[in-house]
């Protein structure tokens, strides 16, 4: 198919058209309207609905009840836009059933600035909700793997039955690239489940979709079987790609925004004679460990870049078990690094 | 017949449009350098008037601006963290302050209603409205698509009426020259079916990530 250039947020919503997506519910904010706009403008004449509701809170309970019909749904956001989410989210996921939640990173907290930040990594890894969760969740560099990854999240959601978040930032949103979809899945019929509430006519046992399990027997039972098949996506799902690592003294680990950037500082300090390699987690939940671990047999030394004050540390730092010396270099307020920052703080690293 | 090869007019206000994401900014950062360069003129402004683009738009470009001598009017929301579609240029004011004015409009019919605003003030000038096409976007991939919108455009600028084409057709950092030649049929079928002419005007570009060196 031939390339066309789009922003990484008309991108997300027409890879979703075309991998079924039946039902877009949204509330507006920066940088991340245009998943909506396309939506409004496109949706309806594919066999879909748009539906701006009067809030995120609103727009999170339509994806509940939509996805428990077994219809293909999916909503966007920005980062306090998703804090309000987060409650429907947990509902969701303790509902067990599948959606795809697109959160395209501001600064914070509070409103913060509509420019790009990476501030939310805890947030999508850690706390899209209360209660025992854990979600996949994709962070794209590109917006050819924004595409890629909207339409894989829409089947891990059913497969897995969980809630699937793609983790971007304002910089993928907002800037072009080229890119390529794949099959036009809009007209096709969605897939039919055993568990849908989906009208049984009093030709089978009624389906009931509920997050409430008062019994503790009951709520332990779910609850394991939601991490059995967390533990699962893990084994087959978990996605890193490590980059010059065989023989780095330094391994820069990165992700989104923050990884395309060090690419570039990657290639500048290889060019002066310093062995630089970069690790991208591409799943940040699952967190790629064993990927990490390999990536840095020979490191001496690790470097985290980050919009933010640094979240994704942590999880480097548990993945290789303190072993190595770890630094930081981030950014915040909506600034991105730019590379010659990154091979500053790496010429400074002496190893 | 399409009408080709048009340069640069010596119209003292320029004003740039476009469907989102064609380029339109990248063209007026360009022009802005091509008048410092070559025109006589020692005054010039470069106003940017998106009020729908939160990124990659003319204030970015503050320091080559300043240090190319350029005088850049922005309103005093943009860039910041208020996404409020909020105006506050002074459009009297900038065009008695330079010789040549270069308006940065931000993209489709959305972004060109703030010229209906300022359009009694324009028509008092000889204008040239550039219409900046890119046959690689999506919704102005086909020439009848995109005289669709440009017409779209006039009707919610306050019946300006666009006066020049500008191909900047590409794919990016994938822009090669066959990208750039299968655009030839399209720009001068935009051409032929609205009469304009189409501008000549090498563009660097300007507009992009951090991360490209």
């Amino acid at each position: 198919m031939k390339k066309t250039l789009m922003k990484g947020n008309e991108a997300v919503a027409e890879a979703a058209i075309r991998a079924g997506c039946k039902c877009y519910f949204g509330y507006p904010i920066t940088p991340q309207n245009e998943v909506g706009a396309y939506m409004s403008a496109r949706i309806h004449k594919r066999g879909g609905v748009f539906l701006q509701a009067e809030s995120e809170i609103g727009a999170i309970n339509m994806i509940y009840g939509c996805a428990a019909t077994g219809t293909r749904c999916m909503t966007s956001s920005s980062s306090p836009g998703i804090s309000l989410k987060t409650e429907g989210i947990s509902y969701i996921a303790g509902a067990d059933l599948p959606a795809v939640i697109v959160s395209v990173q501001r600064g914070g907290p509070g409103l913060g600035t509509i420019q790009p930040s990476q501030a939310d990594y805890y947030q999508s890894t850690r706390a899209m909700g209360h209660g025992d969760l854990r979600l996949p969740v994709f962070a794209p560099y590109s917006v050819q793997e924004m595409v890629d990854m909207t339409t894989e999240a829409f089947e891990l959601a059913e497969e897995y039955l969980t809630p699937v978040i793609i983790l971007a930032d304002g910089l993928l949103g907002q800037m072009m690239e080229p890119v390529s979809f794949g099959d036009d899945n809009s007209e096709k019929p969605g897939k039919s489940f055993s568990w849908a509430a989906d009208g049984h006519m009093g030709k089978r046992e009624k389906n009931e979709i509920t997050s409430l399990r008062l019994y503790s027997e009951e709520l332990e039972e779910s609850v394991n079987k939601r991490f059995a098949r967390f533990e699962k996506f893990k084994e087959n799902h978990t996605r890193a790609e490590a980059v010059n690592c065989d023989d780095a003294d330094i391994v820069v680990a990165a992700y989104g925004s923050a990884s395309r950037v060090v690419q570039s500082a990657m290639e500048m300090a290889r060019s002066e004679g310093i062995k630089v390699g970069t690790f991208r987690p591409i799943t940040v939940s699952p967190f790629p460990e064993k990927a990490l671990r390999e990536a840095c047999k020979v490191a001496k030394k690790v470097l985290v870049v980050e919009m933010s004050m640094g979240q994704m540390i942590d999880d480097v730092k548990m993945a290789l078990e303190y072993k190595l010396p770890i630094e930081f270099y981030g950014r915040q307020g909506g600034f991105v690094p730019g590379p010659e920052e990154i091979l500053e703080k790496i010429r400074g690293m002496k190893v | 017949m399409y009408i080709k090869n048009e340069t640069v007019s010596n119209s003292r206000l320029t004003i740039v449009t476009g469907h989102y994401g064609a380029g339109k900014t990248n063209f007026a950062v360009n022009l802005a350098l091509y008048l410092k360069e070559n025109a006589r003129d020692d005054l010039i402004t470069i106003a940017d008037l998106d009020i729908v683009n939160p990124y990659f738009r003319t204030a970015d470009f503050k320091k080559l601006f300043a240090d190319s001598g350029i005088r850049l009017a922005v309103s005093d929301f943009a860039n910041g963290s208020l996404d409020v579609p909020a105006l506050n240029l002074d459009m009297r004011a900038a065009l008695s302050q330079s010789e040549r004015l270069i308006i940065d409009v931000g993209g489709d019919p959305e972004g060109a209603r703030v010229l209906g605003r300022f359009s009694p003030i324009i028509r008092q000038f000889d204008y040239e409205m550039i219409y900046v096409i890119n046959c690689r976007r999506y919704l102005t991939e086909t020439a009848g698509q995109a005289v669709a919108l440009m017409r779209e455009i006039e009707k919610s600028s306050g019946g300006l009426r666009v006066t020049k084409l500008f191909n900047n057709s590409h794919l990016g950092k994938e822009t090669t020259k066959e990208v750039i030649e299968e655009s030839i049929p399209f720009a001068e079928e935009v051409s032929r079916l609205t009469g304009l002419p189409l501008l000549e005007f090498p563009v660097k570009v300007y507009v992009k990530p951090i991360w490209e060196l």
